[in-house]
């Protein structure tokens, strides 16, 4: 039973990511939204473990947000919203954090 | 519609203006109807009651995102359910609950309807999914 974990807060400003890291299992997918794309490029604590899910192709990031911040995510994958609702599907269930 | 299409119950608790929650679960159903998926409802809770207000009125070059809702609402058939005690909380009134507590006016924007959590649950235990929006 996977889980879609949302965040749309920057690391730097909540303990979102962070806990949500620490509770996430093997099989969840990350999915880093409006003031969270932050997280995919700037150097932050959490960035080399959010790096390591990088790797397992568990990170996303929505394209949009990136964009309107003038943002590139040097990890994760850039996701449309149409790749967000595919995301929906694969999963059980979504979570906001 | 595609053969795996998905009915989807979506939870909005975030205010129209000053934060983006709304305008982006306004993005991700209009992706997912597009997609072919069901929305079998939108459901407004905390600030999110604010996006049934019919006095919101940005600049005409600005995105009004209650006038998107609705039309979204109309053009694919699925309801935009509000929780009647965070809207009067709020000032989001309509026209029963105006004349049951003496207001003058009533705000509340059509295709909106004012409900309670048991829509809610009910909406989510008739959808696949549940994708909520802080």
């Amino acid at each position: 039973m996977s889980i879609l974990h949302t965040i749309n807060r920057s690391p730097f400003q909540t303990h979102a990511l962070q806990q949500c890291l620490a509770l996430m299992s093997e099989q969840d997918d990350l999915l880093l939204i409006e003031d969270a794309v932050i997280a995919a490029q700037a150097k932050h604590t959490l960035f080399k473990q959010l790096t390591e899910l990088a790797g397992q192709g568990r990170l996303m990031v929505l394209t949009p947000d990136l964009e309107a911040r003038g943002i590139k995510n040097v990890i994760g994958q850039a996701c449309s919203y149409i790749g967000f609702v595919e995301l929906v599907a694969k999963h059980k269930s979504q979570m906001a954090w | 519609m595609a053969i795996d299409s998905m009915k989807i119950a979506v939870l909005v608790s975030s205010a129209p203006y000053g934060s983006q929650g709304a305008s982006s679960a306004y993005q991700f159903c209009a992706s997912a109807v597009q997609a072919g998926h069901k929305i079998v409802g939108v459901f407004f809770y905390q600030e999110g009651v604010l996006n049934a207000s019919q006095l919101v009125s940005p600049a005409t070059d600005e995105v009004n995102l209650p006038d998107f809702w609705a039309k979204l609402a109309i053009q694919y058939q699925f309801p935009l359910e509000v929780c009647v005690s965070a809207s009067l909380r709020r000032g989001i009134v309509n026209e029963t609950e105006a004349q049951q507590l003496s207001l003058n006016q009533f705000n509340l924007k059509a295709p909106f309807v004012l409900s309670g959590l048991g829509q809610l649950a009910e909406l989510s235990a008739g959808a696949d999914k549940l994708v909520q929006f802080l």
